[in-house]
């Protein structure tokens, strides 16, 4: 069995054979093969409202408050075939609230079933002493900043290793998309079968509106306390029809690490065509830019951490044939909880993603963003260490946000809890006090001019396996 | 310098990349697509960008009937440069006008303004105004409907009227018997009637053509023949107060003998004058009514469209009156036609408004002729009315002495009868509209058409006594003897012919003759749209019905705009339809908006005029239609002023607007969606956007977004919201939903926000 998968994925990354060869000589004791790694997750929270507006719509006497008790299971596997290649599996079984999701439910489709996501399968492997490497199936994937993409998604990555601080790779893969194409499987559907006469043929319909991710990408670690990195990115966007998007993306990351320092720079370009999508059907000209820094310094138990985020906004005139803001499924390095994504837990319901437009899985802000945030964190014994977060959001381009400026201002006080390395925990409690912009660009319902702050609170407690 | 060094300044310079991407950009270089002539694709009119147009049009203007007059007496000169405005305001004016929203104006141009003094002689100035003009519109995004327009035949066809009889006898009471009879008497001392009532369209010279013996010089021309007719006969005042009773739902009782008494004396001290030196025509301000009741009218209609049946003897030199006139009008249109052929946003050419085909008083007189009894024009009047309406009016008509009294060859003369072929009238009212006004209609456009070939012809079916009957548009009487009118004969005519009907509902509030204006209330008209929209539709039936399922643009409808208003003694008046906002008007247009809306049909409002007066209304008979007021302010907006689409990607399907003025029928615990508006059309057939005008008054907080595919683009200048769909697949329709922001209401999933000339993109 374990020859046939290894075969398999061999012939689907066409490795050379002589790799397989030597590889399979290696060590091969049966329970070092299996990795089993887990995170139970539970969690508490509550916020006053879901946005900035204190309305309560006419069907929904209860208000907008938001709170819940949530479980979330997250098991890994990795199944080491050899010490240099493994299968690689994760899922996460929840966000599952205590009031929704019913153990009992039999009913697959039923809205109150566990919720269960596949987030990770791939197949990974390292040839020729680590000279090559091979990654391919679902998995993280992210450019070098981040701030491009940062995606689950079906992506084959290849490198090489010129020597021990210097790797090139190439990478290519496709985000999940709303036009669905490929083989037509017998048994699809009733309407789908190969026989009907209606059927696309599917050699024809393969690889036309899709959403690709491709580019090649390089490290370079001259000493332990610094690594560049950096990529030519690319991406093409067939999903719309006769509005394809396509873009080049040079990308840097800079980190410098040190015991009491640390600091990283991040910064993007985007440049290439959105066809079809300026006023008369012609085309935009993108360039469009994002940059971060950030860093941290420790102060004996006192570390403070800042970062620093500007996403390129739109100029005024949308439909022009010039497209600035910046496109993006990305996670950046923001410390806040309700601005940005919630590192304890991701909510989806962050600020700067709200405010953006959603197009073939790709956000896009065309106010721009700025982001400014300071964590302090005092660690006052191994197992407490209180914080406090303090961030700030505006927009760059006001004419954009219907003239808002201010997104919000975001306080929260965090206590980290470590009580061993197999159970730690949060406890959080915050206030965004937002502005116009925000309320603006969508985040409210039905008072957009409303800027009523938002309390949180927040507790985790995680065992990990 | 070390690598640690040298970050800092690397990182800041491929920062410094990126202020340098972000320079303000240029706004989009296209807004527009450009005008073009518009084709007839089975029941659409389309673009030759592909798409489908939709047509949400003004008329201008009202007051365009009404010539500049220059100078006096013998030295009086007219012009109809300048109607509906100076060219020197026309920029402003046409800018108006788009920024309302109205992509079509109705164009009204009067046949007296091309050729005014002779036939075969034009005002090369004229036509050069009217060239102008449509040029400035292309400018504005704005189409063109080319309109000849007349009513009454010609503002020849007059009577004055005083409508300030207290001028006259300040014992007279409104209201009053007195009252009603003083509008036909000069205004003593001053020597000269107010008003007056009057048609528009044909000039002197044709109505001279058609009335042969009349003596339109004379100085007693407009004068009313009635007052002649009266000469103190009370027992005739009587028979027409009855008579006005019916019409008017009056009840004005008789008159007080002493007054008769002294009215008498004061009627046999004037001047008098023959009937051939004035008109028959009567002072209702309600030109339909005026219409009906001419004698002088039916004769100058029965001339232009059947004159060889009416009058087959009847020449105009060698020619017949009938070939004479057509011949003259369809060479006038082409003068016009020369002026605007190469104008891509002309849609083509109304080539007559509301034609008359009304022959019931022409065919009482036929009656009598042939009988020579003069009974038998009761009798005929009683066949086509019935028998309560037929036998009043054939007293009225005695009484009001439009009828000859007798029917010898001298005064059949005098009355300009004596040429007329009594079978040939008597035929005019059966079928008029297929057996006279098609085939007018067919030369008048064939003659256009050699001119501009790519010209459209629209067309209208006349006013002709079925109106009366109650059987709409089908010609015939009762439906009894249908003969429709048929679509345009000819190869020349395929695919080239618009109908454009109109359609008023029963709100007329002066009848005229100082009768009391008809009280209107809010609630009386609110809520209406249903019924509007089975009127409109029965209208629009004949398209259907025997016109060949063309294309339809609702030509004209409106509303007054001075409801309940007082003319009290000495000519004040207290406007009681603007301190009541305009409101049964904003309702009226808002039931209409709403039934065109439920037909997506095309449509053009009457009217748009600058020269709007509070008390002369828009300067013709008292209509006070337009919705530019006296004080140059929009009157009831809200209802007119609303979402529409100007030209559609794909087949129109189904659109609404719910304006502030709507009828809502709440559901529990839901939020009215007011100011909402939806429009879905098929699946896309061209590249080009659809286009959809989005208007300030709506939404003056701004309005979201919601699209089915594709993405928008918004054009604060023109306020103009474009929709590029996406999906081609046959069956994919596409829709675009509006809505103001709404307490209460949670607006979710739309895809863009605009406010003035911000837009933000949602998700």
């Amino acid at each position: 069995m374990k020859r046939i998968i290894v075969t398999v994925l061999l012939s689907l990354t066409a490795l050379p054979a002589a790799a397989l060869a030597e590889d399979t000589e290696g060590d091969r004791s049966p329970w070092a093969r299996v990795e089993l790694r887990a995170d139970l997750q539970n969690l508490f929270i509550f916020r006053n409202d879901a946005d900035f507006d204190r309305s309560e719509p006419k069907y929904n006497r209860d208000g907008q408050t938001v709170g819940a008790l949530a479980t979330m299971f997250t098991p890994r596997v990795t199944l080491h075939i050899l010490d240099s290649l493994r299968i690689h599996y994760e899922v996460e079984l929840g966000l599952n609230f205590w009031s929704k999701q019913n153990p009992d439910q039999q009913d697959p489709t039923a809205a109150d079933i566990f919720v269960l996501k596949h987030r990770e399968v791939y197949g990974a492997g390292e040839f020729f002493d680590d000279t090559v490497g091979l990654k391919v199936g679902y998995a993280r994937f992210q450019d070098p900043t981040g701030l491009f993409i940062h995606h689950w998604m079906g992506v084959l990555q290849t490198y090489f290793r010129w020597n021990e601080s210097w790797t090139t790779g190439v990478y290519v893969g496709q985000l999940p998309d709303t036009t669905y194409e490929g083989i037509i499987l017998v048994g699809d559907s009733p309407t789908r079968v190969v026989t009907d006469p209606n059927a696309p043929p599917a050699e024809k319909n393969n690889f036309v509106r899709d959403i690709w991710v491709f580019g090649a990408d390089t490290q370079v670690v001259p000493g332990d306390w610094f690594r560049v990195t950096a990529s030519l990115g690319g991406l093409y966007d067939a999903h719309v029809v006769d509005q394809t998007r396509w873009l080049m993306v040079p990308s840097v990351r800079v980190e410098m690490l040190e015991d009491s320092w640390g600091a990283t720079a991040d910064v993007v370009l985007q440049a290439g065509q959105f066809k079809g999508q300026a006023m008369g059907q012609k085309d935009q000209t993108v360039l469009a830019w994002a940059a971060q820094a950030g860093g941290f310094m420790r102060f004996g138990p006192i570390t403070v951490r800042a970062n620093m985020l500007f996403l390129s906004p739109d100029d005024a005139h949308e439909k022009n044939e010039s497209q600035h803001a910046f496109l993006s499924s990305a996670k950046n390095r923001s410390a806040t909880m309700m601005l940005t994504e919630d590192e304890v837990r991701d909510w989806y319901d962050n600020i700067d993603e709200r405010l953006s437009a959603y197009r073939g899985g790709l956000f896009l802000n065309r106010a721009g963003l700025f982001v400014g945030d300071v964590k302090a964190s005092w660690k006052v014994w191994d197992w407490f260490t209180p914080a406090l977060v303090i961030g700030a959001a505006t927009v760059l381009k006001p004419e954009n946000a219907d003239d808002g400026v201010l997104v919000g201002v975001e306080a929260d006080a965090v206590l980290e809890f470590a009580f061993s390395d197999y159970l730690f925990g949060h406890v959080v409690g915050g206030v965004l006090i937002p502005g116009k912009a925000a309320g603006r660009l969508g985040v409210n319902t039905i008072d957009r001019q409303a800027t009523d702050p938002i309390g949180m609170a927040e507790v985790s407690l995680v065992l990990r396996y | 310098m070390s690598l640690k060094k040298l970050w800092i300044p690397a990182f800041l310079a491929l920062v410094g990349l990126g202020p340098a991407a972000c320079t303000d950009g240029d706004p989009p270089a296209t807004t527009a697509l450009a005008l073009t002539r518009p084709t007839v694709d089975r029941t659409y009119l389309r673009d030759k960008h592909g798409r489908y147009l939709h047509f949400h049009g003004v008329n201008l203007s009202g007051s365009n009937k009404v010539p500049v007059i220059k100078g006096t007496g013998s030295a009086q000169t007219f012009t109809y440069i300048g109607k509906p405005f100076p060219m020197a305001d026309a920029d402003k004016r046409f800018k108006e006008l788009r920024d309302a929203g109205f992509n079509v104006v109705r164009l009204l141009v009067m046949w007296e303004g091309v050729e005014p003094q002779k036939k075969g002689v034009y005002d090369q100035a004229y036509l050069a105004y009217i060239r102008d003009l449509v040029k400035l519109a292309d400018k504005y995004g704005i189409y063109v409907l080319m309109d000849f327009h007349q009513d009454m035949f010609s503002r020849h066809l007059k009577v004055f009227f005083n409508n300030q009889p207290d001028d006259v006898d300040q014992d007279a009471k409104p209201g009053s018997v007195e009252w009603i009879m003083l509008s036909l008497v000069n205004r003593i001392g001053v020597g000269a009637y107010p008003e007056t009532v009057q048609g528009d369209g044909a000039p002197k010279w044709a109505v001279q053509a058609c009335l042969q013996e009349k003596k339109m010089d004379s100085k007693h021309w407009g004068k009313p023949r009635l007052l002649a007719g009266l000469s103190g006969d009370l027992t005739k005042v009587e028979k027409m107060l009855r008579f006005f009773n019916r019409l008017l739902g009056l009840d004005t009782g008789g008159p007080d003998p002493a007054w008769a008494q002294k009215f008498a004396a004061y009627v046999g001290s004037l001047t008098k004058y023959d009937v051939d030196e004035t008109t028959d025509m009567m002072p209702f301000t309600n030109w339909g009514l005026a219409h009906t009741l001419s004698l002088d009218v039916a004769r100058a209609y029965a001339c232009l469209y059947a004159g060889e049946t009416a009058f087959p003897k009847l020449k105009v030199g060698t020619q017949s009156v009938e070939d004479y006139l057509q011949e003259a009008y369809a060479n006038a249109w082409a003068e016009v036609a020369r002026q605007v052929k190469d104008m891509p946003n002309v849609v083509g050419y109304d080539i007559m408004n509301e034609p008359g085909g009304n022959f019931i008083v022409l065919s009482a007189v036929a009656a009598m002729i042939k009988f020579g009894v003069a009974s038998a024009a009761k009798d005929l009047l009683v066949s086509l009315l019935g028998k309560t309406d037929g036998a009043e009016m054939y007293d009225a008509l005695i009484s009001l002495g439009v009828l000859p009294p007798d029917t010898k060859a001298a005064t059949l003369k005098k009355y300009g009868l004596g040429d007329v072929d009594v079978m040939g009238v008597l035929g005019l009212n059966n079928g008029f509209d297929e057996n006279h006004l098609r085939p007018f209609y067919e030369r008048v456009g064939k003659a256009i058409l050699k001119v501009d070939p790519q010209a459209l012809i629209w067309i209208e079916s006349s006013s002709n006594v079925s109106l009366l009957t109650g059987d709409g548009n089908k010609g015939g009487i009762g439906g009894m003897w249908e003969t429709p009118m048929r679509h345009p004969q000819g190869k020349e005519f395929v695919n080239r012919v618009v109908y454009a009907p109109h359609w008023y509902p029963d709100i007329y509030p002066h009848p005229g003759f100082n009768v009391e204006p008809r009280p209107f209330t809010t609630e009386q008209v609110r809520y209406r749209e249903k019924d509007y929209l089975h009127g409109l539709q029965g209208v629009h039936s004949l398209a259907t019905y025997s016109l060949g399922n063309l294309p339809v643009v609702f030509g004209e409808f409106g509303t007054y705009f001075n409801f309940n208003n007082k003319f009290l003694a000495g000519g004040k008046l207290t406007n009681n339809a603007k301190a009541n906002a305009y409101q049964i008007s904003a309702h009226v247009l808002d039931n209409y908006y709403e039934a065109f809306e439920e037909m997506f049909q095309s449509r053009i409002l009457w009217c748009y005029s600058p020269e709007n007066d509070e008390r002369k209304g828009d300067l013709w008979n008292r209509e006070d239609f337009s919705v530019l007021g006296p004080d140059q302010k929009w009157r009831a907006e809200l209802a007119w002023s609303r979402p529409h689409p100007k030209a559609l990607a794909g087949k129109p399907l189904k659109t609404h607007f719910y304006s502030p003025l709507h009828y809502f029928d709440p559901d529990k615990g839901v939020v009215n969606p007011e100011r909402e508006y939806f429009v879905k059309y098929g699946s896309k057939e061209t590249d080009a956007p659809t286009e959809i005008f989005v208007p300030a008054v709506q939404y003056p907080k701004g309005f979201y977004v919601w699209v089915s595919d594709g993405h928008c683009h918004w054009d604060a200048t023109t306020r103009t919201l474009y929709h590029y769909p996406a999906k081609d697949a046959p069956g994919a329709n596409h829709w675009v939903k509006l809505l103001p922001p709404l307490e209460g209401r949670e607006a979710t999933g739309w895809r863009y926000f605009i406010n003035g000339d911000r837009t933000v993109t949602g998700r």
